[in-house]
């Protein structure tokens, strides 16, 4: 795999990570406005389990996509 | 029919078809140990999800996750990070894991290292401290089964019989099917506590407030401290917050009841497919926070003695629900006792077995009588677990916290033994003694610096160290030698 999959992918993980402790969650800090009926930093986690999910999803279909095995 | 009679009968008769489930995927394979441990190698992408979601979602995250939304609020979001996390750990170590092991047979943690650090001691050390480790997990679970019995059936089970219930019907199809019981038995289980945690969090919001919103806007207008960072009650500053988050999500996969089910998938495809899907088992845990908040202003005027007893309050004595409904509740919990008690019953054994008495006293054991022996350990686990249970279960969860921040301080040893191959048997060994030790001092002597996480101070020490010894100190070792691999 090329190098800048993997740097895709650690970026994304980075991102991930960085956007749910500080300084990330920081922004997100705040009740209102609600989503789904949740305060705005509960959403929050709920959105980058989502993102977290979608950037693998992509991943896997890069790398793992077209494989029939190992 | 009297109510806590019908809630025993309707969980007796979940635990009925989870025994079933469980004895009956033992299948017609040969009774090998690779079989027993790691089911053959050949776990496929379903089963592997399940096993390795619903193992970590143990009682502790059923009771506890909702009991931080209570005490504290917001901080309670650090369970559902990390939880989201393990993912990354499982993406980049799962393929290699399973490579590695299956090219050289490995089935352990302690496997691992002492093949590559060519040091029998150092793999004996990892398997005693997983071992110790391991049992009071073991017990905090068997003790969760018997305080939900209890509690659910109003002492028609006492805590004894409820804790011994479980158990049994755990160590009967461990027993007999070995990770494959696991595997069936956790697919039954999890879909369990994902249907029961959704209807409960949502039903009750639904009864006390009128709904989710509806709720949040009561909390926010009455106690809106709880919605946002640091939380209530003294709260969790950020620092705190972040490092519980790094060192859960990152050290989590050392854990050996997770990190040998590595080994046991059919493909490093599949464990990449796993951890795709993996964020989305962490949604489990927003019905069970969603529980937890409901109750802040429900016990405002009387706090509960316990936070951890939020769930079991709500559901039996607030929300008024029909027996049944009580029955399915502690059918879930159970369930997420079980699943998790399951692998740590097995993986104990496993390593008791295999990295401990391997090397001591069953040098010239064949591998018949390693599976026997394995299958025996599982019993004794099991039984030492229960005892230690009925003996002291609340101080556990103390020691528990410890063995966390323990064996997280193996995970440079692990990353080394994977992917560096120039790091040296010493520099390892003597970064994991200096992070234990710090670990040690800031999470039982001293107050950790900054109020972070001391299994994080611990792994910084842990990683300094190596890199100061790798780079100073084996210049000088002169004795040391790492034969080629």
């Amino acid at each position: 795999m090329s190098k800048t999959y993997h740097y895709g992918v650690a970026a994304h993980f980075a991102v991930c990570v960085l956007a749910m402790i500080w300084p990330g969650a920081l922004i997100a800090n705040r009740i209102e406005p609600y989503v789904m009926g949740l305060p705005f930093l509960f959403f929050w986690y709920v959105l980058w389990m989502a993102v977290l999910f979608l950037g693998l999803w992509i991943a896997y279909a890069i790398r793992h996509g077209r494989q029939r095995d190992e | 029919m009297n109510d806590s009679v019908l809630v025993t009968v309707i969980t007796l008769a979940y635990l009925a078809v989870v025994l079933w489930v469980g004895i009956r995927a033992r299948g017609d394979g040969p009774s090998t140990l690779e079989n027993y441990v790691a089911g053959g190698r050949h776990i496929g992408v379903l089963i592997l999800f399940f096993i390795l979601g619903a193992e970590i979602f143990s009682a502790f995250s059923f009771l506890g996750g909702p009991g931080w939304a209570y005490s504290r609020g917001a901080p309670a979001f650090y369970i559902i990070a990390y939880l989201g996390l393990v993912p990354v750990t499982i993406w980049v170590l799962g393929p290699k894991v399973a490579r590695v092991g299956r090219e050289r047979g490995y089935l352990t943690q302690g496997d691992l290292i002492s093949d590559h650090y060519r040091s029998t001691p150092l793999g004996l050390l990892a398997g005693l401290i997983g071992v110790l480790a391991m049992v009071p997990y073991l017990t905090v679970q068997i003790a969760g089964a018997g305080m939900l019995f209890q509690a659910a059936t109003n002492s028609l089970v006492p805590f004894w019989l409820g804790a011994l219930l479980a158990f049994i019907v755990v160590a009967a199809y461990v027993f007999t099917s070995g990770l494959n019981g696991i595997g069936w038995t956790n697919l039954v289980q999890g879909i369990m506590m994902i249907a029961i945690a959704w209807f409960l969090g949502l039903a009750i919001p639904e009864h006390i407030y009128g709904g989710v919103q509806e709720m949040f806007t009561e909390i926010a207008s009455q106690a809106p401290e709880y919605l946002t960072m640091p939380g209530a009650g003294g709260g969790m500053g950020w620092g705190a917050f972040s490092t519980a988050v790094l060192v859960s999500a990152f050290g989590g996969a050392m854990w050996p009841h997770l990190f040998m089910k590595f080994y046991s998938a059919d493909s490093g495809r599949s464990l990449r497919k796993v951890s795709v899907f993996y964020p989305l088992y962490a949604y489990l845990l927003v019905p069970l926070m969603l529980i937890g908040f409901a109750g802040i202003l429900t016990f405002a005027e009387s706090p509960l003695a316990s936070a951890d007893r939020v769930l079991l309050e709500l559901v039996i004595n607030v929300s008024d629900f029909p027996p049944w409904v009580v029955g399915l509740m502690l059918s879930g919990a159970l369930a997420a006792a079980m699943s998790t008690g399951a692998n740590l019953a097995h993986t104990a054994a496993v390593v008791l077995t295999r990295d401990v008495l391997g090397p001591t006293m069953m040098r010239k054991a064949s591998e018949q009588q390693a599976v026997m022996a394995t299958r025996i350990c599982v019993l004794v686990i099991s039984l030492v677990a229960y005892l230690v249970a009925l003996i002291n279960p609340s101080s556990l969860v103390t020691l528990l916290l410890g063995a966390y921040g323990l064996i997280v301080q193996l995970l440079p040893m692990v990353i080394g033994a994977l992917f560096i191959p120039g790091w040296t048997r010493r520099a390892v060994s003597l970064g994991a003694l200096a992070g234990s030790t710090v670990f040690l001092a800031f999470q039982f002597a001293v107050e950790s610096p900054l109020g972070w996480h001391p299994g994080f101070w611990g792994l910084l020490v842990n990683a300094v160290v190596l890199m100061v010894w790798q780079r100073y100190g084996e210049g000088r070792a002169v004795t040391h030698s790492r034969s080629v691999t």
